[in-house]
């Protein structure tokens, strides 16, 4: 009776020492009195990826999503509100008892990035009225005993352009005090001056985001507020992200107002909003076809050419050799079947009156090279499909612009 | 009065596109030469060395690595080295035909990029290639001759290499529609 009341109390093994006693006993209390303490409450844990209600900070519904994952935490009170400091952080403690839950965190993050667990998720934590709000974790907690970890509301949807897709993240803006005007006057103009601060979760979005970057953090005003990236912070503690940001000018050509996202006019091909769901197609040999481009997405007319690159690999992302790819070509959307290919392979791409538009030379099996010398593709844009010519299945595709040298 | 001459959009796009080969303007005419040619050079381009870009398709290297104004934009965040160049035609008119034309390159390269494999730092190895390409050549139509070959240190990381070539150019004597002015 005695042994299995020790090893119920003392699961490690008999402590050696008065102070790990009265610890264990301690988690043994916290653990005994969990369910009965009014700040204990129903979480739900998750990261960007695992994120199914991006967007939305308020009202969510996270006892219905597959992707979030159930914790119990007390949320704890550690100061208040004043309307004169930035938003105060909050203490979240999960029971002793409790593993960690998410098994993604390893490999997506530990490893990755060296973030401990669980700096940088997600949780949805339901308010005084049973509501959940997203907040998250940034900070973790080192003490030996009744670990917290500080968490932040998030307070803003932030949307950026990378890789010919738009981001779509939920982050926390923090305060940034600026002392100037807002206006720095120089000897012919006079322009914006201020700063600001955000914070993303470390992932693989929001590792692209870097110097210069442009992003709108505003309320959908008349002429929304614009800031650059000027400082990118991705430590204290590895996990998060945290970006220093300083006004930028609102560009009415390549900004977009509507869905208040910088740059999304920058280029002919407008960028697709990113989808999880929008993996490169699998097809039944379990062989995804993935198509790339060094560089800008813009072929310019006289010069040097667009290479595309193609590979074929297997799930675990391993080259399949053996695939020789084919393409098809659009041209503003519509495919092009006027295509005169040579003893090499090289495809011309021709008009109705047999004059060339573009050539596409062929560099291996897996690549070519677009290059394009006619003037009257200006502005229009190729829409290159590959695809695994051996039985036309496998397809991936890649949009470039036509500009100028 | 004359009514202002309507043209759609495309018209207007077409006529700005080719604005670049327009032979009566010379800093449009000679920094399109600058361009072509040095986007052409698979040397400048290999010793501007960018990793993140195919020395196979070089205009990419255009607005990162060569910019056609003495300016670099941006934060620099990368060890880059640059080739810039601007084009001046400036008040040393010979007489009413003829100009004195100036096209000043500045070359930029970073302090942690300077030493390179050749024994040649990196700003003058550029500066020895531009001026290979450029020096005694017609490619603006006159003899381009090197009147100036300076180096120094740019205000934060950047050693600078400085050449400025001077050439004779026609002095206007035609308008943009080739008539010939009087």
């Amino acid at each position: 009776m005695f042994e299995s009341y020790v090893n119920r109390i003392f699961p490690d093994g008999e402590p050696s020492r008065m102070g790990e006693v009265l610890k264990s006993q301690s988690d043994f209390i916290t653990e005994s009195t969990w369910d009965r303490d009014i700040s204990t409450l129903d979480c739900y844990m998750y990261d960007y990826k695992h994120d199914d209600e991006i967007g939305k900070l308020y009202g969510l519904n996270p006892k219905e999503s597959p992707n979030k994952t159930h914790v119990l935490a007390k949320f704890i009170i550690t100061q208040y509100n004043t309307i004169s400091k930035d938003q105060v952080e909050y203490h979240l403690q999960f029971k002793p008892s409790q593993s960690p839950v998410l098994d993604y965190y390893e490999e997506d993050y530990c490893n990755k990035y060296g973030a401990e667990y669980p700096i940088g998720m997600y949780i949805d934590i339901p308010d005084r009225k049973g509501v959940y709000r997203k907040w998250i974790i940034c900070r973790g907690a080192f003490d030996n005993q009744f670990a917290s970890y500080s968490i932040l509301p998030c307070n803003y949807t932030f949307k950026f352009v990378k890789n010919g897709y738009w981001y779509k993240m939920d982050g926390i803006e923090r305060i940034r005090n600026s002392y100037n005007s807002g206006i720095y006057s120089a000897a012919y103009s006079t322009t914006v001056e201020d700063q600001d601060e955000f914070w993303l979760p470390i992932n693989f979005a929001s590792e692209e985001l870097y110097f210069d970057d442009r992003v709108i953090i505003s309320a959908p005003l008349k002429t929304p507020i614009v800031w650059s990236i000027s400082k990118v912070i991705s430590t204290k503690p590895l996990g998060m992200m945290k970006f220093v940001v300083s006004q930028d000018k609102y560009n009415e050509t390549t900004d977009n107002k509507e869905l208040l996202i910088a740059d999304y006019y920058k280029s002919k091909v407008l960028p697709k909003e990113f989808k999880f769901e929008e993996e490169p197609s699998i097809t039944p040999s379990n062989v995804k076809c993935v198509i790339s481009l060094v560089g800008t997405p813009i072929l310019k007319i006289g010069g040097s050419g667009k290479k595309i690159n193609v590979s074929f690999t297997d799930l675990d992302g391993n080259n399949v050799d053996g695939i020789v790819a084919g393409y098809d070509y659009y041209i503003n959307g519509e495919i092009v079947s006027n295509i005169n290919v040579d003893s090499d392979g090289n495809e011309s791409i021709l008009d109705d009156d047999g004059s060339v538009l573009f050539i596409s030379k062929k560099l291996s099996d897996l690549s070519i090279r677009l290059v394009c010398n006619n003037e009257s593709m200006y502005n229009k844009t190729i829409k290159v499909v590959s695809y695994d010519s051996n039985n036309n299945s496998c397809c991936a595709e890649i949009e470039v612009e036509v500009g100028h040298l | 009065m004359i009514e202002p001459k309507k043209m759609t959009v495309e018209e207007i796009e077409e006529f700005l596109c080719n604005i670049k080969y327009d032979e009566n303007d010379d800093s449009v005419r000679i920094k399109q030469l600058i361009k072509e040619n040095i986007c052409h050079d698979p040397m400048i381009i290999h010793v501007l060395e960018n990793p993140d870009l195919d020395e196979d398709t070089p205009d990419d290297y255009f607005g990162v690595n060569i910019f056609d104004y003495i300016r670099v934009p941006n934060t620099q965040s990368k060890v880059k080295n640059f080739v810039t160049y601007a084009v001046n035609i400036e008040e040393d008119i010979r007489n009413d035909k003829m100009k004195v034309a100036y096209i000043t390159f500045g070359i930029f390269c970073n302090e942690d990029s300077c030493d390179t494999k050749y024994g040649i730092a990196r700003h003058d190895l550029l500066g020895y290639l531009i001026r290979k390409k450029f020096n005694w050549s017609n490619i603006f139509g006159t003899q381009v001759h090197l009147v100036y070959d300076k180096e120094s240190v740019l205000d934060i990381d950047y050693s600078c290499h400085t050449l400025k070539f001077e050439f004779v150019v026609t002095n206007g004597i035609t308008d943009i529609n080739g008539k010939v002015i009087q």
